[in-house]
């Protein structure tokens, strides 16, 4: 039997609940039964069939200049700078997003309390559940009035390919987090998970996870596809590189990301099996982070798993 | 607080356009608001300092650098 978390890591939901049921000991991914590709990863990456958005070593195509002739912005000392992620942006598009393993990121469209909408990323662990950042069920620390608490909604949409959506979508209203974020705020807790009312997991796949000693994350390298809001929307992006760091509650990893990754799986390949090691959260000045899946969080995860 | 209004250039609001932090003096939360119907938005500037927000409406796309200063709000209007 699993003891329940507590402390910081005590889940909450938004709905009253009976207890979880138990965790299982090893969450093996899923590869679900809709037709479609099931594409093996290329050694710790993941192999894509359509070319990099930016070839590798060169700059994205001058959008300083091209953004002077758009027009400006009207303020007091604006500049207009070129972009960055973090040095060349090396994201590459995901054209494939019905096979496997890239339908098992759901694109979201989050509805907050006072009405504001948002969007962020999730991945199914089960049939029912996707597991995403905290912040993007519960919205905390807002300067805007009648924002901070849970979100009223979200459209759940796997494998969205820009307007294409191949599993259609899902409207979710409950959700799980922890104390440590929705109370505290604390960004060492910021994970969460949607449990939508359809068993579209069946369908899509899942990733596996898995609470991974320092060692076995050293120098591994991490994947991470979501649906940034820099690029069109709905489309999917994809970068991996070696994890950079981490502590006994993030991983920190120098992969390209943007707004709406938020949520996103940071997986590794192990025995060509995606195994995700943490749940990206923040975007950094030289390093992105994740909350990472440390004993607690997995058990966390475990138990959400409908 | 950054608060702003997306518009046109003819000064039309541009509803669920997406702003994204890109960059910011401190690790921020990687999520994306969408411009409300009337094309106005507000984000969490957690630090004073300098901060890169990219909007993105269709196939349009802008880049805006803004000093946020230590207290108060900073407004502005971005025309795509």
């Amino acid at each position: 039997m699993v003891d329940t978390p507590a402390g910081p890591h005590t889940p909450i939901s938004n709905l009253v609940q009976e207890a979880a049921a138990s965790a299982e000991e090893i969450i093996e991914p899923m590869h679900g039964s809709a037709s479609g590709q099931i594409i093996a990863a290329d050694g710790a990456c993941e192999a894509l069939a359509t070319a990099a958005a930016f070839e590798s070593g060169e700059a994205p195509s001058a959008p300083a200049a091209a953004l002077q002739d758009i027009g400006a912005a009207s303020f007091l000392d604006p500049s207009i700078v070129l972009e960055t992620v973090h040095g060349v942006d090396n994201r590459k598009r995901v054209d494939q997003t019905a096979d496997y393993p890239f339908r098992v990121n759901a694109s979201l469209l989050i509805t907050a309390r006072d009405g504001s909408q948002w969007i962020g990323t999730a991945w199914f662990v089960s049939a029912r559940t996707l597991i995403t950042a905290g912040h993007c069920v519960y919205i905390k620390g807002s300067p805007v009035p009648g924002r901070d608490g849970w979100v009223k909604s979200i459209q759940v949409m796997p494998g969205r390919n820009g307007t294409a959506l191949p599993f259609g979508s899902v409207t979710s209203s409950e959700f799980w987090s922890v104390q440590g974020w929705a109370e505290s705020g604390d960004e060492n807790y910021d994970y969460a998970a949607i449990i939508i009312p359809t068993p579209l997991g069946d369908t899509v796949g899942t990733l596996g996870f898995g609470n991974l000693a320092d060692g076995s994350l050293a120098d591994a390298v991490a994947n991470v596809t979501g649906y940034p809001g820099d690029q069109p929307s709905g489309q999917m992006w994809y970068d991996s590189k070696a994890i950079a760091s981490v502590t006994p509650t993030k991983v920190h990893y120098d992969i390209d990301t943007a707004g709406g990754q938020s949520g996103a799986a940071v997986y590794i390949v192990q025995d060509g099996k995606r195994i995700a090691v943490a749940v990206h959260a923040y975007g950094g000045p030289t390093t992105n982070s994740g909350t990472r899946i440390s004993a607690p969080v997995f058990q966390n995860l475990s138990s959400w798993r409908r | 607080m950054l608060a702003g209004t997306i518009v046109e250039r003819i000064g039309e609001p541009v509803a669920g356009a997406s702003i994204v932090v890109a960059k910011a003096p401190v690790a921020v939360p990687d999520i994306a608001l969408l411009s409300a119907a009337d094309g106005k938005f507000a984000l969490d500037a957690p630090l004073s300092g300098t901060y890169r927000l990219v909007i993105r409406a269709g196939e349009r796309r802008k880049e805006v650098e803004l000093d946020v200063p230590l207290a108060g709000e900073v407004g502005i209007r971005i025309e795509l």
